[in-house]
């Protein structure tokens, strides 16, 4: 006859018949606990894997997105929610307001979970990463303008054997899970840009190519939601055919402070750009006096007898001379508009017949540049040198000249052509050009269509940015739109490159080798 | 003390934080999500109202959390505190009603400004992120800017001399977590700290435009502490008691010295020239064509000058019929009028004057003028002109200065020659009575014909003590009859110092 013993080196009926007890002590008196199972680090594209964040053959729990700093950041939930049920000593919540301007509660839940419950609904044991869902703890009464109620996630820092989950077979029933709550940021991104209400149902995950969608359901493309319009295989979610941008809230709008911390930043920026628009000082609002070698006031009216109207353009409406500079000075007072709030005009070539003291700013001059005609001539005024302060992609300082560069950069001359444009224009087939239509703004070349080209132009020798130029294949020819109005008469210069090259470039990167040397 | 607040130092912060603002992580599937900043430092109830007052709502990261970490004055950059610092403005024209600008010349202001006290301001910038990727792609997007500082800016107000400082990354905390190995908080917080030199100012002052606008210096000999005799004699022992404190009243020489010179200016230096309710500008070196002191109506020789030469630099801004002219006179009153441009000739001016200011006409009594007494129709040389000759036939009531005699022979009402050749004497024929006898006159007299006769109304040889006003209505000046001849009462040259402008 066999020892006494609770202990068995197998997982016998003892076993099983407490475990079973067990389990149904968590069916009775447990709460629901929805499972929001992580699946792994989302696999960067081609272009983005390098070899410390490598792409992987397949997507598992068991992947480390970021091998140098040990982090997965960019995690992928199962869009489908498991229901377990859990326990866990409801505590009181105290709010800590800290310095930095956010509450830390000492929010965290010591759970235990029935082990063989959970592996047989979530299929794996609870992971470090995993979200927990508590029903019981939706709040209906949030002070908000949603009518759906918060909902109360937590996420899963560790997982243990519970202690007091130890039968006499000394085998364990339970795990413990340290529970935190959940923080709107990229790690939780996956499950709280989903959408709410009754439109959680609809969604149907991360875009799939493979997959045939119908119409209402929801996907999730480059961090953005979209609604299916039209059934649909292949195409991508920007199609607006068979996809439109989805407008319902996400779990992120109700769940997270960010949209409320994003309108608290705009306005204070707001205000901050109230207080100093732009660098340097406002004296637009001043008046500059124009004045002679004796420093009395100059004049410009008819019954000024000095002036010969033979020999310059005047203004008759015009009383005060228009100062030759500004009568302010100090640091970054230029602002590339005329003195006394005159009208001037803007563009890249002067006008013609302009009229003494006439002011004009030449926009392509970077900064821009600020002309007075004087006499004969245009004499620069002043240069455009205040510029918004706030970070935008617009601003232009030395450093964001740098930072904030679309330009592009054309190597590798493969052909090149000058016409001047008519309303239309037609060639012959010795020209580069074959034609031109100054309503589409389409010139069309006779160089082979390739997609890395780029194309220089010029119109009447002033370059067009990049941005204002399309590149087309038309019947397997090169052609481009221009985006700007071409006028007759102007001289029309173009060139086509074989390299395009942005810019722009990471000093690691810049000009590495291309190949293995 | 009166209750003051500019919220310099609130405005600090709001710069700070945009300068932080604006910044980015990228996700691995490109998605761009932008930072939040904001102060760290806010209250119970509006942290509650921004987590939705729920336990539920849950916290975002990246962030970033601004807050004032030290303030202490800056002893090294302390100047002078008494210093005050003027500007001086022209500001275009507004219109209240459109709420917009002009590009006509406004108003024209002084502004002074007490020295600013200087200080230093240092921000704790607490960035949270959720891993060190994000932290990195943070900080470096910020640290390159600091290189090795910022330049901020409170306001572009022009007249604010503080409000432009620079800030300076001075420590970098990388990480709250003491030791850096398993995390064990969702969030790591990196820590820049900022210092920034700032001023704190007190209001300024707004005063109309103060530039100089008349210099009158006087010139004075000055070894002897009494004024001289002459000035007592002149002035009066009031202005210039014997052995009185010193006195430099603009045009009058103060105690303690002959007065040599008084040199007067105004803006630009310009005279002008006063007639017949218009004012003209002259150079300061031009001079009409007849001085003060003549009958004649002087005319300019120069090139016209428009008004708006001196307008626009004075301060205050002209307005028709309420900007002023001040003529001073030699007896230190001033004569006042309101003045307009004239709007087809900008280089006249129209005065308006106040009556109150310059001398009423001298009423020369008579039947025969009853409408206007202290005036005379015109200045005529009786030797070239007469009624029906050159001038209108003679009416009850007119009135004329005459420049000559009239028939100021011993033998008028006589006989001329010698008897036994002798015959009545005849004056000439432009200047008869009615009934044929010959008036007479001595120059510098009024005379007036009352219907039947020329009779002189104001007999100049018998005035030599009255000081009398006049006004020639054909001329529309009046003249002052100062004992000896006739000059013109006001109106005439003004040189420079002599004049001014109250806009």
């Amino acid at each position: 006859m066999p020892r006494l013993s609770l202990y068995r080196p197998e997982k016998g009926n003892d076993y099983k018949f407490i475990d079973r007890q067990v389990s149904e002590m968590f069916q009775i008196g447990g709460t629901d606990v929805y499972v929001h199972k992580y699946l792994g680090p989302k696999n960067p594209t081609d272009a983005n894997a390098t070899a410390d964040q490598p792409q992987y053959a397949t997507q598992s729990e068991t992947n480390i997105q970021d091998l140098l700093l040990l982090e997965n950041r960019d995690r992928k939930y199962d869009p489908d929610i498991y229901r377990c049920r859990g326990h866990y000593q409801v505590q009181n919540i105290d709010f800590n307001l800290s310095q930095f301007g956010i509450f830390i509660d000492n929010d965290m839940i010591m759970m235990v979970v029935h082990i063989n419950d959970w592996i047989k609904i979530v299929g794996r044991k609870p992971l470090s990463g995993d979200v927990i869902e508590l029903p019981h703890l939706k709040d209906e009464f949030a002070l908000n303008g949603f009518d759906v109620s918060l909902p109360r996630y937590y996420s899963i820092d560790d997982v243990g054997r519970a202690s007091e989950g130890f039968s006499q077979t000394w085998y364990p029933h339970l795990y413990r899970l340290k529970l935190k709550k959940v923080i709107d940021s990229q790690q939780f991104a996956d499950i709280l840009t989903k959408p709410t209400g009754a439109d959680q149902d609809k969604f149907v995950g991360d875009y799939d190519a493979t997959k045939t969608y119908v119409p209402g359901q929801i996907v999730r493309y480059n961090g953005a939601l979209y609604q299916v319009t039209a059934g649909t295989t292949g195409n991508d979610p920007t199609d607006a055919n068979f996809f439109d941008g989805y407008g319902g809230t996400t779990l992120q709008d109700i769940l997270s402070t960010r949209n409320k911390d994003l309108q608290i930043n705009d306005g204070v920026i707001a205000q901050a750009e109230a207080d100093a628009p732009k660098s340097g000082f406002e004296t637009g609002q001043f008046y500059n006096l124009a004045v002679d070698e004796y420093g009395n006031p100059l004049l410009q009216t008819v019954d000024e007898s000095n002036l010969d109207a033979s020999m310059t353009n005047l203004d008759t409406s015009r009383i005060n001379e228009r100062p030759m500079r500004d009568g302010y000075s100090g640091y970054l007072l230029e602002d590339g508009v005329a003195p006394n709030g005159v009208n001037f005009g803007h563009g890249i070539n002067f006008p013609v017949n302009p009229f003494e003291g006439d002011f004009f700013l030449r926009t392509d001059f970077f900064p821009n540049r600020l002309f007075r005609y004087t006499s004969t001539r245009w004499t620069k005024y002043e240069d455009m040198k205040r510029h918004p302060l706030t970070n935008t992609d617009t601003r232009s300082t030395q450093k964001t000249g740098f930072i904030n560069n679309t330009d592009k950069t054309l190597l590798g001359k493969v052909n090149s052509d000058t016409f001047i444009a008519k309303t239309t224009n037609t060639f012959a087939l010795t020209d580069q050009t074959s034609a031109f239509n100054r309503t589409t703004g389409i010139v069309t070349t006779r160089t082979a269509y390739n997609s890395t080209y780029g194309v220089k132009l010029f119109v009447d020798r002033n370059i067009m940015p990049q941005s204002k130029i399309q590149i087309q294949n038309q019947s397997g020819f090169l052609a481009f739109k221009v985006l700007d109005a071409i006028d007759v008469g102007q001289r029309i210069e173009w060139s086509i490159y074989s390299e395009v090259i942005e810019q722009r470039s990471s000093l690691s990167k810049a000009l590495k080798p291309r190949a293995d040397l | 003390m009166l209750h003051f607040y500019d919220g310099q130092i609130r405005r600090y912060i709001t710069q700070v934080i945009r300068l932080l603002s604006n910044f980015s992580v990228k996700y691995s599937d490109g998605t761009l999500v932008r930072v939040p900043v904001l102060y760290g430092d806010s209250d119970r109830q509006a942290a509650h109202i921004l987590q939705d007052n729920s336990e539920n709502k849950i916290g975002a990261a990246p962030r970033m959390a601004v807050y004032i970490f030290n303030l202490e004055q800056d002893r090294t950059r302390l100047a002078d505190s008494s210093y005050v610092g003027k500007m001086h403005i022209r500001e275009r024209e507004y219109d209240a009603e459109t709420d917009t600008y002009s590009s006509s010349q406004g108003y024209r202001y002084t502004v002074e400004r007490l020295m600013p006290t200087p200080y230093k301001i240092s921000f704790k910038v607490d960035i949270w992120s959720t891993s060190t990727d994000q932290k990195l792609q943070i900080l470096e997007q910020l640290l390159v800017l600091f290189n090795p500082s910022l330049e901020i800016q409170t306001t572009d107000n022009y007249i604010d001399w503080t409000s432009l400082s620079t800030v300076e990354l001075t420590q970098l905390t990388f990480s709250n977590r003491s030791i850096p190995i398993g995390a064990n908080t969702n969030i790591d917080i990196a820590t820049l700290t900022l210092e920034a030199p700032i001023y704190l100012s007190p209001p300024v002052k707004i005063k109309q435009l103060g530039v100089i606008t008349e210099i009158v210096a006087s010139v004075i000999q000055g070894v002897d502490n009494t004024p001289s005799l002459d000035l007592q004699s002149e002035f009066g022992s009031e202005l210039f008691p014997s052995g009185s404190a010193k006195s430099s009243m603009a045009g009058t020489a103060p105690a303690g010295g002959n007065l040599l010179n008084v040199v007067k200016t105004t803006i630009g230096g310009f005279a002008i020239l006063v007639i017949n309710g218009q004012a003209q500008i002259m150079e300061f070196n031009e001079h009409v064509s007849a001085p003060n002191d003549s009958l004649d109506i002087p005319q300019r020789q120069g090139t016209p000058i428009n008004w708006r030469v001196l307008l626009e630099q004075h301060p205050g801004k002209y307005k028709a019929g309420f900007s002023k002219l001040y003529l001073k006179q030699n007896d230190f009153t001033e004569v006042v009028g309101t003045i307009s441009l004239n709007a087809l000739n900008e280089t006249y001016i129209t005065i308006n004057y106040d009556a109150d200011t310059f001398p009423t006409n001298t009423e020369l009594s008579s039947l025969y003028r009853p409408g206007s007494p202290g005036t005379f129709d015109a200045i005529i040389d009786p030797t070239r002109v007469g009624p029906g000759h050159g001038i209108a036939a003679a009416t009850t009531g007119t009135r004329y200065l005459i420049i000559e005699s009239i028939n100021t022979s011993p033998n008028v009402d006589g006989s001329v020659g010698e008897s036994p050749y002798t015959w009545a004497y005849d004056g000439p024929d432009a200047w008869k009575n009615a009934d044929g006898s010959d008036p007479v006159a001595g120059e510098n007299d009024i005379i007036e014909y009352n219907g039947s006769a020329w009779i002189v109304i104001f007999d100049a040889s018998q005035s030599q003590d009255l000081l009398i006003y006049q006004t020639n209505i054909y001329t529309g000046v009046q003249y002052k009859w100062n004992g000896q001849s006739w000059v013109k009462s006001f109106e005439g040259e003004y040189r420079a110092g002599t004049w001014r402008l109250e806009l």
